[in-house]
């Protein structure tokens, strides 16, 4: 079953979108794609779960794993490239490696609708000076899965809706229906979704005074984070055009409901290439605020330490919220500016959240006020053969 | 939020001053420290003479002052003048006064109510509702009248007193409650808004001050910790100092905002919250700006807004009770509202936050220095839009006025512009 089989004709047909057209395989065509049992997992194995893994989001949709394959030992190693990490939004590499996170979850969840277990393990020496931004091109390992056959194997129809569920998935960056509350079953499944004693705490906010509060640090901080000329110019230069099909990193303007025009414009606004209004970066900022005030829940994953293994994580936490809320068909869109802001993320620990936590990431569950805001056109994906190292 | 929504943390507490000496709620020692108790305190309080505010007398020395007793005084529902009922109580609290200092060990005389802020710990002893009501209005005299001239004092003052008020949008809201408050003197109000205040607020928001810029560093969990800001709510500021104005005042605060989840409580009460006679809308969310006005319609409610659009101040009062089918905007249809709305809330163009602005407030709604932001001309130091405070100031006023007028019978005027780079003035 391919995309446009399943009703997604919102993708577009083009090369840099070819990720969204992954067939959900039965068990069987899944087995046979390993007919000379020469390892545990395959080749063709392995690559139709790292689909899967690509799907996951990332930080200004810069997808900055890479991949390295061990067949003989069952292991797929997770790289961080870290010339994809952005130097002005993303100064610690911290967003980097909870986009890897997220991408290592999407693969273990996958792995397993084949029976196959996966256990994460980051590498015990990652540190935060391994991850900065980078113009080098020599990746930086991360951690590796360790794949084990065997493990039980859910059936068709769970299977079916686990991997279409991360087909389907977008990053939502539009205005909720406020009158939307998180149902029972999906606080259930959020409950249930971390570890109860794990590094990673998941809170949500579900009253109009908590979600204004969350929402009136993100404007604080999103507009200062605006106001930096080098962040302007650098998300001016990730803004793509709507009509730009090949560029397989970026986010289009469509994704945020920009027309044509207002993409092209506004790209060149931040890039200083023309002028921008006075309350440009300002209503950027309140439109935050607005989708936050307009959402089910305000959630935060947050952790006691600060450590860069920490930061992968919360990409695997939220994906696991992510994918939860989209089984329930609730949207999420992620606002980073509190955790990217010192001062602001200062602010939110003694002020929002529980003593000694800090927030790690920040998101919004809710469902879009108008429908066709959840079938936006997904974000394009390089080809995997060029996200695998030798 | 208490279903109470007339209690919140700094409300002043408001204790009959008879029944405090009474019950010892109040009672003093020798060298005139208070000791306050109260179930809104836990522990009693002591009150050193240093904060505490005897103006029961200075008040009524002020009424004297003010008051005639010339044959035109207004004459009470009683049958006799104000004047006269003045004089009567004049010459009791004085006698009560003089008893109480002759009186070993009593340092107030039964009469007026305690106020105790307790924000600052500070005690005030006002006179009874009645007296300090008529100090806070008596130099508006008979300026406001019904249109036939027919209503005597005490009536009109009946009518605005019990007029209800709900603002939403403390921030130039915070003028046309001032505006309100001193033409009107209501007993009831109500006022939401989820928003704390801030520095870039003080040009604008009456009673804001350095005091609310953050809560005291007490409030801290850690006292050393500079990003710990706890920030004031300013519905409870507002509410709060108004209450230091006149503390028989209730004030049904919804400091999170008006929804649509308690928009109709907002407007038609509940339990002891009264339904409103008008709804002032001065918000910025502009999906509430529309849904209070549907709503208001639906229910009869008039909508007042004020605007400060740069140099021009500008009225709107949609009688959604005399025209329960008046348009949602200014002369435009519901349907393009809500398109300019729905643009507005999707489209990321900055043009259609405009084309919904003019939706509310009229085509040209911006001229002078007020368009060249609009239009990014020249220097512009600010990136949110431009409120000029005195202009707030004038909105509030007109704001009192208008409602008050309005509330006693005066027609309404769908839109009254002041332009005071002009001095002009345009009534639509």
């Amino acid at each position: 079953m391919v995309a446009a089989e399943i009703g997604m004709h919102d993708t577009p047909a083009r090369r840099a979108f070819e990720s969204w057209s992954l067939p959900l395989l039965d068990l069987e065509p899944f087995g046979a794609l390993n007919a000379d049992r020469q390892y545990r997992v395959s080749l063709a194995q392995a690559r139709y779960l790292l689909g899967f893994s690509l799907l996951a989001p990332s930080s200004h949709n810069t997808v900055p794993q890479a991949y390295r394959l061990d067949l003989p030992h069952s292991t797929i190693e997770l790289w961080l490239q870290r010339d994809r990490v952005l130097p002005a939004s993303d100064p610690t590499g911290q967003q980097a490696l909870i986009s890897l996170g997220c991408a290592a979850e999407n693969l273990v969840l996958a792995a397993a609708q084949y029976g196959i277990g996966c256990s994460w393990q980051p590498d015990a020496e990652l540190a935060w000076n391994h991850v900065t931004p980078s113009p080098s091109p020599l990746p930086v390992r991360v951690g590796q899965l360790q794949l084990t056959p065997g493990a039980p194997i859910p059936d068709t129809e769970s299977r079916h809706a686990t991997l279409l569920t991360m087909l389907e998935r977008r990053t939502v960056r539009a205005e909720f229906d406020s009158a939307q509350r998180l149902p029972p079953t999906l606080r259930a499944s959020l409950d249930s979704a971390l570890e109860p004693n794990g590094p990673i705490t998941l809170s949500w906010f579900e009253s109009p005074a908590e979600k204004f509060a969350w929402s009136k640090l993100d404007e604080l901080a999103s507009k200062h984070k605006l106001e930096e000329r080098a962040f302007q110019r650098e998300l001016g230069d990730w803004l793509l055009p709507n009509e730009d099909e090949r560029s397989p990193r970026g986010m289009r303007g469509r994704e945020f409901g920009f027309d044509d025009a207002l993409t092209r414009e506004l790209s060149a606004q931040l890039r200083g290439e023309v002028p921008m209004a006075v309350d440009q970066l300002a209503f950027m900022a309140r439109a935050g605020r607005v989708g936050l005030c307009s959402a089910s829940a305000v959630c935060v994953l947050s952790s006691h330490d600060q450590a860069a293994a920490t930061a992968l994580a919360v990409g695997h936490a939220f994906q696991r919220c992510a994918l939860l809320a989209r089984a329930l068909d609730f949207s999420c869109a992620v606002h980073t500016a509190v955790c990217e802001v010192p001062h602001a993320q200062a602010m939110s620990q003694a002020t929002l959240m529980p003593a000694g936590m800090t927030p790690r990431m920040i998101f919004r569950l809710g469902k879009p006020r108008r429908t066709s805001d959840a079938s936006r056109p997904p974000s394009s994906r390089p080809l995997l053969d060029d996200l695998l190292l030798a | 939020m208490n279903a109470d929504r007339s209690h919140y943390a700094w409300r002043p507490l408001l204790l009959d001053a008879t029944h405090a000496h009474r019950t010892g709620q109040v009672s003093y020692d020798a060298r005139g420290t208070v000791r306050l108790c109260h179930e809104g305190l836990g522990q009693p309080v002591q009150i050193p003479a240093e904060r505490q505010y005897p103006c029961a007398f200075p008040t009524l020395l002020s009424l004297d002052k003010a008051l005639s007793n010339s044959s035109n005084s207004p004459r009470m529902r009683s049958g006799g003048t104000l004047r006269e009922a003045f004089d009567h109580e004049y010459q009791g609290y004085l006698t009560l006064l003089s008893k109480a200092r002759e009186t070993p060990g009593v340092w107030e005389p039964d009469y007026g109510s305690y106020v105790y802020d307790r924000r600052t710990g500070e005690l005030y002893l006002v006179a009874p509702e009645f007296w300090h009501h008529l100090a806070l209005l008596t130099s508006n005299a008979k300026l406001l009248t019904d249109p036939a001239g027919v209503l005597s004092a005490e009536e009109i003052r009946d009518r605005l007193a019990q007029t209800v008020v709900g603002f939403v949008g403390a921030s130039l809201g915070s003028n046309v409650i001032e505006g309100v408050v001193r033409e009107m003197r209501p007993r009831v109000a109500k006022l939401a808004d989820p928003d704390y205040l801030e520095a870039t607020n003080l040009n604008r928001l009456q009673h804001g001050s350095l005091r609310y810029l953050s809560q005291p560093r007490a409030c801290r969990n850690d006292p050393r910790n500079g990003f710990e800001t706890r920030f004031v709510s300013k519905a409870e500021l507002v509410a709060y100092e108004n209450q230091l104005v006149d503390p028989y005042m209730c004030w049904h605060l919804y400091p999170e905002g008006v929804s649509a989840d308690n928009l109709d409580r907002f407007l038609l009460g509940s339990g002891t919250e009264p339904r409103l006679d008008y709804v002032v809308e001065e918000c910025d969310d502009v999906r509430i700006k529309i849904e209070v006005r549907r709503r208001a319609r639906e229910y009869g409610i008039p909508v007042f807004m004020a605007s400060d659009l740069g140099h021009r101040s500008q009225a709107q009062l949609q009688d959604f009770a005399a025209h329960p089918t008046a348009p949602l905007g200014f002369q435009i249809a519901d349907s393009e509202l809500f398109a300019r709305l729905e643009r507005c809330m999707t489209s990321g163009v900055r043009e259609d936050w405009f084309r919904l602005a003019s939706g509310l407030l009229g085509e040209e709604f911006a001229v002078d220095e007020y368009r060249n932001w609009v239009d990014q001309v020249g220097e512009q130091p600010t990136s949110s839009i431009p409120q000029s405070g005195a202009v707030a100031q004038l909105s509030g006023a007109l704001g009192g006025k208008l409602l008050a007028l309005h509330r006693l019978g005066h027609p309404a005027f769908e839109r009254v512009i002041i332009d005071t780079r002009r001095l002009r003035m345009t009534v639509d």
